[in-house]
């Protein structure tokens, strides 16, 4: 697995105390959320080609 | 004891067996030692393809990881191009929407500091955060498939 793939895209972030960073935080996490999901779907479709590769299922 | 070699012809007849023996030995060996260089001319040849096909493969499995990186980190810009757009707009909001009129807005300053917890978040703020969720969801959705 290379190593841009094992790397966390990002972090989560604080809601802080107003209603602004309270959504700045929700647009924040809810992206951090997708760059996950994106970097899992990456590591599954990695996994496979490899799969298919080595083994030529 | 070796009158015998004394005959010519005996004599020419036990050099000759001896030296069909001999070429008999040479023959035998040189034929065990070719048949070892070619069983090991063989492994050569097998290893040698076992090991192109391992570095062909290995080349593959490098341009698979290229790609899918590079494609991964396209897609990780993308989304924080997104998301600082939609924190660009968030910042850009005003201070204060009051719902029920200006007048209302030195009231709230002064009287309440705190947010009303069931209180409705401000519809330009309801608008951004849900396009922020929906087009999260629309990229998704579209890369899964």
């Amino acid at each position: 697995m290379p190593d841009s793939l094992l790397v966390s895209p990002c972090d989560g972030s604080p809601a802080g105390d107003t209603i602004r960073s309270l959504a700045r935080g929700y647009v924040a996490n809810t992206s951090c959320l997708e760059q996950h999901k994106r970097l899992l779907e990456s590591q599954k479709k990695y996994k496979q080609k490899i799969q298919e590769l080595y083994n030529g299922t | 004891m070796f009158n015998f070699l004394s005959k010519p012809l005996i004599l020419a007849i036990f050099v000759s067996l001896s030296l069909n023996g001999l070429f008999g030995y040479l023959s035998y060996h040189f034929y065990g030692e070719r048949a070892s260089a070619l069983l090991s001319l063989d492994i050569a040849l097998e290893s040698n393809k076992a090991l192109e096909k391992s570095i062909s493969n290995q080349e593959t499995a490098c341009k698979i990881a290229d790609t899918i990186s590079t494609d991964n980190q396209k897609e990780q810009k993308e989304l924080e191009l997104s998301k600082q757009e939609t924190l660009v707009k968030i910042d850009k909001l005003p201070a204060f929407d009051v719902p029920h009129g200006s007048e209302n807005k030195a009231k709230i300053n002064e009287e309440n500091a705190y947010v009303n917890l069931d209180g409705r978040l401000p519809d330009e703020l309801v608008i951004l955060l849900q396009s922020s969720y929906h087009s999260l969801q629309r990229q998704g959705g579209s890369h899964a498939r």
